[in-house]
């Protein structure tokens, strides 16, 4: 399991990475997305327990330690639904920006400083 | 009890149904909208009450039917119920303020607000640290889009920009909660915090640590710390001022109280690093603001300052080195929520960002009272929550050792002071730059009230808190309730104020004067009975002069109530509101911007100092209690000497730190100069006085304290008077020659002997008279003439009889020369120094007096004699109750010059038996081991030489012919200012050049620099805010690198 | 220059911190003290066979709740952000992003539009299929309604100038989110505490009718997703 966690880490890394680096604000946008799931991989794994099976009950299961850890996933379904909900508001800022100043440069958008 | 569920049942239900009423009547969605937060703000008021009068107890509340940790639980203490009721109150103010702008915005806005107001109930109750993060992305999610209210291009760009801030606080926050719970197994913050506990040590540490550290850094991106805060400031700046006010106000105060939840969880190691985090944000911040411009991010510099000083305070709380720490937090935050919310919603009304030109403000009264009542509160000055909180924090930082933490903290405070101030100076006196916005600025009548609301909330949480902290709150809350009950006046003649407040001082010291012996006798009959006799002088006022008595008053008030104070924080309160009210007299003059700043940023700097050297002494230095210095071990009696003495110099411009006093004493105006110089200088003798007391001699280091403090004394009179002498403006020339004199006083009480003290209290009242009439004297002359530069004046003697002998006796009196009172000041003075074996400083103090001549002959002889101007040939008379006042003051120096007794024996049985009885009195006669005194015939004699020299001079002298004005011939040239050709200009230019080695301002230049270099460093530090998002982001991750390092070295 | 080396410090200093955690990182070796109970008792308690639904609905409902309104407040955000008059004020000389947008909007082609003529439904329907089944297999309210937006999406770019009803898409998201905390209401009243689902019966493990209010919660859930997502595509997609 430790190649899903390394490879979400490694994710939220790239998403640091481009959103330092990205000029483009839709590009920082994504970053954070890149970041996002790199997170909710590494959460997801947090709850894993080896050689567990998704935590769905049927009338004939009874021993209990074949199954995952049910909580992070419950975690990181409210986790996925946050970071959609604030990635397509930051989407709606860059639309409106985009419409006053017909750039996506974040380097346009510093009139309040200091 | 209503179960605090239903906050949320409200705000989602009603958030959920308020798209319906999109297309309904109009108003009822605003109806419906302030409706559910006033029942959100009601449900937890309810609480709030029900906690304080004990009839409920702490409230845990399980959801879905489950007990935690197995579900979602919330709980609401007294510590909830204190942050919940007071971020519902100002949401709800806040939302009334709003509410036209909501309304133009549609439905959508408002649900906006409504659940952003619910997020922050959710952090400040919820138990659970993933609820926890789902209620921050709540507010945070509600605040990204209020923050683009306007629809503007900076709106739009700040909401970005908090947006990313607020994704990479909430990934790291996601990623520490999941490690957690990982290795704890459960996500309430209960058993959370019990079993991280155990982890420390063992093998999971090396992968629990970075967790941990994310955990703290998410929270610390959200408490706005320093440098990772770009992005927070560019959202004050930018959003609506109403929601700023709102952020500032109430989602700081959430994310206060997550945070507070969260560092138990993150262990001790990372106390520390909390508290200097908050620390440094708190200096840093407030540095940088000194050099801030606009209104809105000026703010939003003290909103970041205030917030990393209560990051500080909550981090050592619960660390458990600050005792009380929950008192000092929440007045620290009530008084920053409705404070700084107050200034936001004064900007939304102005609506101008330039602090330069807030003086469109200053038609409107009432908003300017409002905002120097919040610049009050926000400075921490009583009776405010702030003053009391701030107190207890140094108190508290002092008797735990932590000396380092009291600077920097007292440091940044005095930033914030100084910016404050700076813009409340612009709003009072610094008019309008460009002229097209010259018209008045109109709030609604809603933003109105709820600016009213926010003051008065604020009053009524000072005077509860008051209540709760100081001893016999009642008498100190005197000078407050009167100066309260004169603002009922204000509509009246000012004449009628004028005798309403004469009225009151009078019945005051009716009241209480005839209680009192000692000292507070003594002081307290000077300020009130020379309190009484400038009020009568202010009677002349024909102008408006708005919030000129309850000032007035309120400044008599606390001079007495700082005489009658008997414990240190008494004394330290009535200090502060006396440093408030005075400044504000000070600002009155016209001139006075500068001025007064500079009084007030050096006031706050000496108040700093005492309060510093009180919290030195463990609080108890006035204390009845305690024995004060004298009291305490060897090696701890220096600092607190040090500290206070410091302090006291400031406010009694010891040489060095007097470079606020000549402007603060002449740029008021003429009336309250008389008042500030000749009553509120001996403030700090007064302190002196009380310090001395306690101290005695003998303790460590006493000789050589006693005697610098001598020596400053020496100088500083021998300076102020030689600068007097340079002057050309009639009020300076006396603010300095006030200076010197004051310097005498000190160099008496520091003689620490019989005679001095006596020397001392006597000069006081001596000074007070002479000082006072002087100034009255030319008050009246300024009042007539327009002008205050000697130079313009010339031959007044004629116009203006009355006041050229007022003059006269003044000047007389304060060169020391027999038979006025002056004279037995000086010979009381010298006998002390002389008893105390301090000829150097004797010889000091003589030669100021010598040079007194020099300036008291030019008070004479440039305004009153020669000629008149053509100008001023048919001026009249000062007005009457100038002279009336000053013919009192006369009355009195006749008297006492008269008479010495009946002042010099009570003055005696005040000083009483702390030193060795050295006077002595035989009839009339005055005995010191050096000679004596008999003021009646020292009078007689001096009078029966005048008559005689008079006599002789008329026999002998030619009769005098008169010489016409400017009747000079220059050679074909016409001066440009022909007024410098007076005689009168320069008068002492030759004196100048010889003293030119030792005049230059070397103290003025020193504070100047200082200054520009706290400007020049807040400007370099500041472009590091370039409003660069990607900047910012990476400043926010470097700032994670720096709170790593920090915790390494906490933990280490 | 500097900043660049500072890019690289930050980002080696993470990495860092990311490699002390995948070098500590054991795994869970069994079920934790809430997992344990959820596992359980989850069961006998709310009659969901789908545990992580049971959480998500009840155990941490009050998290559910909120992130429905994180939902919610996104869409709002939006719509407040992209309403009315976003193009009327170009104050600061752009261009106009959105006008272009409806000039290039061209008609789709025929594979798609029929493609999706026929899908469509089937896809909205399992939407519905997922969210109603949400306490017996995997998925729910989340899940489906994302499936359902899926569909509108596919509908948006097949018919480039339909356009919602957005009457309805507004009653669905304000009544399905009211009822919501209605019944979270009713668990106070009726039951053990907001959000409690035992207000309604149990009922027989395994079967659509069980687990209390659960399915009905993430039925409306469901609802208010689809549309709130949709809403949220709309608002992006409208030029104007």
């Amino acid at each position: 399991m430790k190649a899903v966690l390394v490879i979400g880490l490694l994710l939220m890394l790239t998403g640091f990475y481009g959103l330092m680096t990205r000029r483009n604000m839709i590009k920082m946008v994504l970053s954070v997305a890149i970041t996002e799931v790199g997170l909710q991989m590494v959460m997801i794994t947090a709850g894993f327990i080896r050689g567990g099976t998704a935590p769905i009950l049927t009338e004939d299961i009874t021993e209990l330690a074949s199954f995952v850890d049910p909580v992070p996933q419950a975690l990181v379904l409210t986790a996925i639904v946050i970071g959609v909900a604030v990635n397509a508001l930051m989407l709606a800022f860059i639309i409106r920006m985009y419409g006053k100043r017909g750039s996506l440069d974040v380097r346009d958008y510093t009139d309040s400083k200091w | 009890m209503v179960t605090p569920i239903y906050i949320f049942i409200i705000a989602l239900g009603i958030a959920f149904l308020l798209p319906l009423l999109e297309r309904a009547k109009k108003g009822a969605a605003e109806t419906v909208f302030l409706a559910a937060l006033s029942g959100i703000a009601l449900i937890s008021w309810h609480w709030l009450f029900s906690l304080l009068t004990g009839r409920c107890e702490i409230g845990e509340i399980f959801t879905a039917g489950f007990r935690p940790p197995f579900s979602i639980n919330l709980r609401v203490g007294m510590e909830e119920a204190v942050f919940t009721s007071a971020i519902n109150l100002a949401t709800l103010a806040g939302a009334v303020y709003l509410i036209r702008e909501l309304s133009g915005r549609g439905t959508k806005s408002m649900m906006l607000y409504l659940l952003f107001v619910m997020g922050m109930n959710g952090m400040v109750l919820t138990r659970d640290i993933f609820n926890l993060f789902v209620f921050m992305e709540i507010t945070g999610i509600a605040s990204y889009a209020l923050v683009a209210l306007r629809l503007d291009t900076k709106g739009l760009t700040a909401g970005f920009k908090y947006a990313i801030a607020g994704s990479l606080a909430s990934i790291f926050m996601l990623l520490g909660i999941i490690v957690i719970y990982m290795i704890t197994g459960t996500l309430n913050i209960d058993s959370i915090a019990s079993r991280m506990v155990s982890f420390s040590g063992t093998a999971a540490a090396g992968f629990v640590a970075p967790a941990v550290f994310m955990l703290v850094f998410a929270f610390m991106i959200e408490m706005k710390q320093f440098p990772a805060n770009g992005w927070a400031l560019d959202v004050y700046d930018s959003a609506a001022p109403g929601i700023s006010a709102m952020i500032s106000a109430g989602s700081a105060g959430a994310a206060l109280f997550a945070i507070y939840k969260i560092l138990p969880i993150a262990g001790e190691g990372w106390y520390m690093a909390a508290a200097i985090t908050g620390s440094v944000t708190f200096v840093a911040a407030n540095l940088i603001g000194l050099k801030q411009e606009r209104a809105g991010r000026l703010l939003g510099y003290s909103s970041i300052g205030q917030m990393g000083l209560l990051l500080t305070v909550v981090s050592l709380g619960l660390k458990g080195s600050l005792p009380s720490w929950q008192l000092i937090a929440v007045g620290l935050f009530i008084n920053h929520l409705l404070a700084k919310a107050g200034l936001f919603w004064l900007t939304g009304i102005t609506g101008e960002d330039r602090i330069r030109n807030w003086g469109v403000i200053a038609r409107r009264p009432f908003l300017l009272m409002m905002m120097g009542l919040f610049m009050a509160a926000l400075s921490g000055f009583p009776p405010f929550p702030a003053f009391w909180s701030k107190w207890t924090l140094v108190m508290s930082m002092f008797s735990g050792g932590m000396k380092v933490w009291v600077v920097f903290i007292l440091l940044g405070s005095l930033f914030e002071v100084a910016y404050l101030f700076r813009w409340f100076g612009y709003a009072v006196r610094g008019g309008v730059e460009d002229g097209e916005s010259g018209d008045i600025v109109k709030g609604t009548p809603e933003k109105t009230a709820v600016i009213f609301f926010g003051a008065a909330l604020l009053t009524a949480v000072a005077y509860y808190m008051m209540g709760k902290m100081i001893d016999n709150s009642t008498l100190m809350l005197m000078p407050l309730v009167g100066a309260a009950g004169l603002l009922l006046f204000e509509r009246f003649d000012p004449r009628v104020r004028g005798i309403v407040s004469l009225a009151a001082v009078l019945y005051y010291g009716y009241m209480i004067i005839p209680g009192l012996s000692g000292m507070p006798l003594f002081f307290n009959s000077f300020f009130l009975g020379g309190g009484a006799i400038m009020l009568l002088a202010t009677l002349h006022r024909r102008t408006a002069s708005r919030g000129f008595y309850p000032m007035l008053l309120l400044m008599i008030g606390s001079l007495s109530a700082l005489a009658l104070s008997s414990t240190s924080l008494q004394f330290f309160y009535a200090w502060e509101l006396m440093t408030f009210s005075s400044y504000i007299l000070v600002l009155r003059g016209k001139k006075a911007m500068k001025p007064a700043l500079l009084y007030m940023v050096f006031s706050a700097a000496g108040a700093y100092l005492v309060m510093a050297g009180f919290a030195s002494a463990g609080g108890t230095v006035f204390g009845g209690a305690g024995d004060g210095i004298a009291g305490m071990s060897g090696s701890l009696q220096m600092l607190p000497f040090i500290l206070l003495a410091a302090g006291f110099l400031v406010k009694v411009a010891g040489m060095g730190l007097h470079v606020w006093a000549p402007g603060a004493y002449a740029e008021a105006e003429d009336d309250s100069s008389a008042i500030i110089s000749s009553i509120l200088s001996k403030a700090g003798v007064l302190g002196f006085v009380f310090l001395f007391i306690k101290a005695g001699t003998a303790f460590t280091g006493s000789t050589y304290l006693y005697s610098t403090i001598g020596w400053i004394g020496a100088i500083t009179a021998f300076f102020g008077a030689l600068y007097a002498a340079m002057q050309e403006d009639a009020k300076k020339l006396l603010a300095w020659s006030s200076i010197g004199q004051v310097g005498y006083m000190i160099l008496g009480l520091a003689a620490m002997n019989q005679i001095g003290w006596v020397a001392a209290l006597y000069h006081s009242v001596s000074h007070f008279m002479f000082k006072g009439l002087l100034f009255l004297a030319v008050a009246g002359v300024v009042y007539r003439t327009g002008t205050r530069n000697m130079y313009e004046m010339g031959g007044l003697i004629k116009r203006m009889p009355m006041s050229f002998i007022s003059v006269m006796i003044g000047i007389i009196a304060l060169s020391g020369v027999p038979p006025l009172t002056g004279f037995g000041g000086k010979w009381l003075l010298y006998n002390a120094l002389i008893e105390r074996g301090w000829y150097l400083q004797a010889a000091l103090a003589f030669f100021s007096s010598t040079v007194a001549f020099l300036y008291c002959f030019r008070l004479v002889h440039a305004i009153f004699l020669g000629q008149a101007k053509p100008a001023f040939r048919k001026i009249k008379e000062a007005p009457r109750s100038l002279i009336a006042a000053q013919y009192i003051l006369i009355m009195a120096i006749m008297m006492f010059s008269m008479k010495p007794s009946i002042l010099i024996k009570p003055i005696m049985g005040i000083v009483g038996e702390r030193f060795d009885t050295l006077l002595t009195w035989q009839a009339n006669t005055l005995y010191s081991p050096f000679g004596y005194w008999n003021g009646f015939a020292v009078m007689m004699v001096v009078c029966a030489l005048f008559a005689i020299l008079l006599v002789i001079l008329l026999l002998i002298s030619p009769k005098p012919q008169k010489v016409k004005q400017f009747n000079i011939v220059f050679a074909a040239e016409r001066p440009e200012t022909p007024e410098t050709t007076h005689y009168a200009w320069k008068f002492f230019t030759p004196y100048e050049r010889a003293f030119s080695g030792i005049l230059k301002p070397a103290a003025t230049r020193f504070w100047n620099a200082v200054g520009e270099w706290a400007e020049a460093v807040a400007a370099m530090s500041r472009h590091i805010y370039s409003g660069n998002t990607g900047a910012y982001v990476v400043q926010i991750f470097i700032f994670g690198i720096l709170l790593f390092i920090l915790s390494r070295g906490g933990l280490s | 220059m500097i900043k660049r080396a500072l890019i690289f410090l930050v980002l080696a200093f993470f990495a860092w911190q990311f490699l002390l955690m995948v070098t500590g990182w054991e795994g869970l070796s069994g079920l934790g003290e809430i997992a344990r109970h959820y596992m359980e008792k989850g069961r006998e308690e709310l009659g969901a066979a789908n545990i992580v639904t049971a959480i998500v609905v009840t155990y941490r409902g009050l998290d559910t709740l909120g992130e429905v309104s994180v939902l919610f407040l996104a869409a709002a955000g939006i719509g407040f952000l992209l309403g009315a008059g976003r193009l009327s004020r170009k104050q600061d000389g752009g261009n106009a992003g959105g006008l272009e947008n409806e000039k290039t909007r061209r008609k789709a082609s025929e594979i798609l539009e029929t493609g999706s003529d026929i899908v469509v439904p089937a896809i909205a329907v399992f939407g519905v299929y997922i969210f109603v089944n949400g306490h017996l297999s995997p998925g729910g309210g989340f899940q489906g309604g994302a499936v359902i937006a899926s569909a509108i999406v596919l509908l948006f770019l097949s018919h480039p100038f339909y356009s919602l009803n957005h009457g309805v898409l507004k009653v669905t998201e304000s009544l399905s989110g009211t009822v919501y905390v209605g019944l979270g209401l009713l668990g106070l009243i009726l039951a053990g505490g907001f959000l409690d689902a035992r207000f309604l019966p149990v009922g027989e493990f395994g079967r659509i009718l069980s687990a209390g209010a659960i399915p009905v919660i993430y039925s409306l859930i469901g609802l208010k997703v689809g549309a709130e997502l949709v809403g949220i595509l709309e608002q992006m997609r409208r030029p104007s």
